[in-house]
């Protein structure tokens, strides 16, 4: 059976301790008893042999007859004490018969111990009368009067150990309410020390109950805390410093968001109210019509990119590697924009490595790097202008880079590394309606998941703007 | 009645100055915050109307530069910004009104209308002289009970010179307020539509109400 430790941290807390002092308390307790019980017993044990040495001696031998004779009065009564009376039984004959036995033995036998050993055996026994008891027995030779010697004697000693017993049961019981006792009192200053030590956290718990998600900074402080919630508080703080930062930066995007979709939504709107304001030439609902699209298709890159955005932050947009064949990338990029780049009579160049080894990564974000960054050169360009656009990859260091360039008329250095900031529209004036300045931020994102760097510089004395995109990969033959 | 849009998003800007220009205001615009606080400064406007989240300069500096060289200009805000914080930004800084995109037109051209007569002194959206009534909102004139005819460029001088009613208002004011920069027009235009107007307000043999005052300009007035 799995035995589940309880989930209350006091209840651990207090459950760790009683077992502590509980195993502590059994292992000092049988120890004490154990040394106490020893020492008795040993005493004990001195006792008897004292006793076996005065028996042994109250014997002499003579003229064939054995004579005991107890030489103090102390010692007949001290045999017949009620309260600890010894017993005694000497045997002849080799110890197989009876010679003597103190009277308040009346008829009984104690057991012949140590009969047949010339050193003294100890033995724990039963008294006739139930009682427990030590007995001491040895062979011994009586002191000789005649040559040779010829009556060997056997003799016993019992002596009750019920009192000692008694004695040691007493301790036993005092120190089992000891130990409950101290159990009890351990229990109790155990569980005020832990409620008052859990306190903080229990405050903590509030202050965090009482913390609203919707932001605003907030700080935890726990007066008069042990110093083993420092580091907890301090790590907690932190958090919630950078909790309170990412749900900044949220409500930063959204509200860049709502801002980005207001525009069109307004655009539209003014759009329809002008055109059914009045009667007008059918050429004005035409162009009412080709300026709703234009701001339909605005809305649309902006909420694609929003959506990529939010794959990309939650993690759903990763980089699964596949064959991309980068040439292909790129002309079908092209592609997309050629409408507008031949409107705008551009000129572009390419320099594509021949052959482009076909790479190992995700066409999905290569498709959208190359997109954005074309998008950008033909919305940026100047009518008439160039945009070079270059592809190579090197084996060396396994890196393939996109280079895509174009004519600058408005950016700064500075703004070279501001432009990748999401939202960011620059000094573009009105163009920026096509643009919601999500692009070159998204596109820094993904190059940072592919590994690689998205960087822009201008050359040529600031005429030109040229963006570098390298990230590695693998190619189909490696 | 001049008027300059500074708003960066192409397809509004477009709306709202040809709804403005139907109305009869003179309408210049642009996309750019610096720009817009250049035009602003050099020219004569009834009203400025700007969006916040400009390109090269922030709406709020163009308002706080604009409010330092034109305290008395009329400043609209239009922005998509509706927080509580920005509202009050805004108007702390000088706006005299806040719209929140995306907005009606109707509601803007009655903004602007209020705005206009505010800088004019005028609270009342009718304004009288004599038995000449124009009506600001429905953008009608009359003269006693007959209803006068006007295109909307008349309209516009016509409420021009109501709103300074027994002040002249030189000719270099009125064509500026009724022309932009991208209209070519003959150096003679004002005089033209001031007969227009009279041809129009004194048709029946009414009294003349705009009077020539040479070398100065012309006033609004029932009285020589």
């Amino acid at each position: 059976m799995k035995i589940t430790p309880p989930r209350s941290l006091n209840a651990r807390l207090l459950l760790a301790i009683v077992t502590s002092i509980l195993v502590a308390l059994a292992i000092g307790g049988a120890t004490i008893h154990e040394l106490f019980k020893k020492r008795l017993l040993d005493d004990f044990d001195n006792s008897l042999s004292a006793d076996l040495d005065f028996h042994i001696l109250a014997c002499d031998q003579g003229d064939g007859i054995v004579h005991i004779a107890y030489d103090t009065y102390q010692e007949l009564r001290r045999q017949r004490d009620p309260k600890n009376p010894v017993f005694a039984q000497y045997r002849i004959a080799n110890g197989t018969r009876d010679h003597y036995r103190s009277p308040n033995l009346d008829e009984h036998d104690l057991p012949p111990v140590g009969l047949g050993s010339k050193t003294p055996a100890y033995e724990n026994i039963v008294l006739f009368n139930g009682r427990p008891a030590r007995a001491l027995g040895v062979m011994f030779d009586p002191v000789n009067h005649d040559d040779p010697p010829t009556i060997r004697m056997h003799v016993v000693i019992a002596k009750d150990l019920t009192e000692v017993l008694d004695y040691l049961g007493k301790l036993r019981s005092l120190m089992y309410w000891v130990a409950a006792g101290l159990t009890v009192l351990l229990l109790v200053s155990t569980s005020l020390i832990v409620r008052k030590n859990l306190r903080p956290l229990k405050l903590l718990s509030q202050q965090i109950g009482a913390t609203p998600v919707t932001g605003g900074a907030s700080h935890f402080e726990l007066s008069g805390a042990p110093a083993e919630l420092d580091p907890v508080l301090e790590r907690l703080n932190t958090l919630m410093d950078r909790v309170e930062g990412a749900l900044e930066r949220e409500r930063q995007f959204t509200a860049n968001a709502a801002h980005e979709l207001r525009n069109p939504l307004a655009g539209m709107r003014s759009q329809i109210e002008l055109a059914l304001g009045s009667e007008r030439s059918p050429e004005d609902y035409r162009e009412t019509l080709d300026g709703l699209y234009d701001i339909q298709q605005g809305m649309e890159r902006v909420v694609e990119n929003l959506l990529i955005l939010a794959r990309l932050e939650s993690g759903e947009q990763s980089a699964q590697k596949e064959i991309v064949p980068l040439t292909e990338v790129l002309r079908r990029g092209w592609r997309k924009v050629y409408d507008v780049a031949e409107q705008k009579e551009l000129q572009v160049r390419w320099d594509i490595q021949n052959p482009m080894p076909a790479l190992k990564t995700s066409r999905n974000l290569i498709s959208i790097i190359v997109r954005n960054l074309l998008d950008n050169a033909v919305d940026y360009s100047p009518r008439r202008g160039v945009i070079n656009i270059s592809a190579h990859y090197d084996r060396l260091i396994s890196s393939a880079t996109i280079r895509v360039s174009n004519q600058n008329t408005t950016l700064s250095s500075e703004d070279c590394e501001r432009m990748f900031e999401l939202f960011w529209r620059g000094h573009s004036g009105d163009k920026a309606h096509r643009h919601a300045g999500l692009g070159l931020g998204l596109c820094r994102r993904i190059v940072h998941i592919l590994n690689g760097e998205l960087k822009a510089r201008l050359i040529e004395g600031g005429q030109i703007v040229e963006f570098i995109c390298t990230f590695p990969c693998e190619t189909l033959g490696d | 009645m001049r008027i300059l849009i500074i708003e960066d998003y192409g397809p509004l800007r477009l709306s709202i100055a040809q709804r403005l220009k139907e109305e009869g205001y003179n309408v210049d615009d642009t996309a750019d915050g610096s720009e817009g606080l250049w035009m602003a400064t050099e020219n004569t406007y009834s009203l400025v109307l700007l969006d916040l989240n400009l390109p090269s300069t922030h709406g709020l500096d163009v308002l706080r530069k604009l409010r330092e060289k034109k305290p008395e200009l009329s400043v609209l805000i239009a922005t998509a910004k509706d927080a509580i914080q920005d509202r009050v930004a805004g108007l702390d800084a000088g706006a005299d009104d806040y719209l929140v995109k995306p907005f009606s037109l109707d509601e803007l051209s009655a903004r602007v209308r209020a705005l206009v007569r505010r800088t004019h002194g005028q609270h009342d959206p009718i304004i009288r002289v004599g038995d000449l009534e124009i009506d600001t909102r429905s953008r009608n004139a009359k003269r006693g009970s007959d209803a006068i005819d006007l295109t909307a460029k008349e309209y516009a001088l016509l409420e021009l010179l109501a709103h300074r009613v027994g002040e002249v208002v030189a000719r270099g004011d009125i064509w500026e307020q009724l022309y932009d920069f991208n209209q070519d027009v003959e150096s003679n235009v004002v005089d033209v539509f001031i007969a227009y107007l009279r041809k129009k307000t004194e048709a029946g043999g009414k009294p003349r109400l705009i009077h020539t005052r040479r070398g100065q300009g012309y006033v609004l007035s029932d009285s020589n």
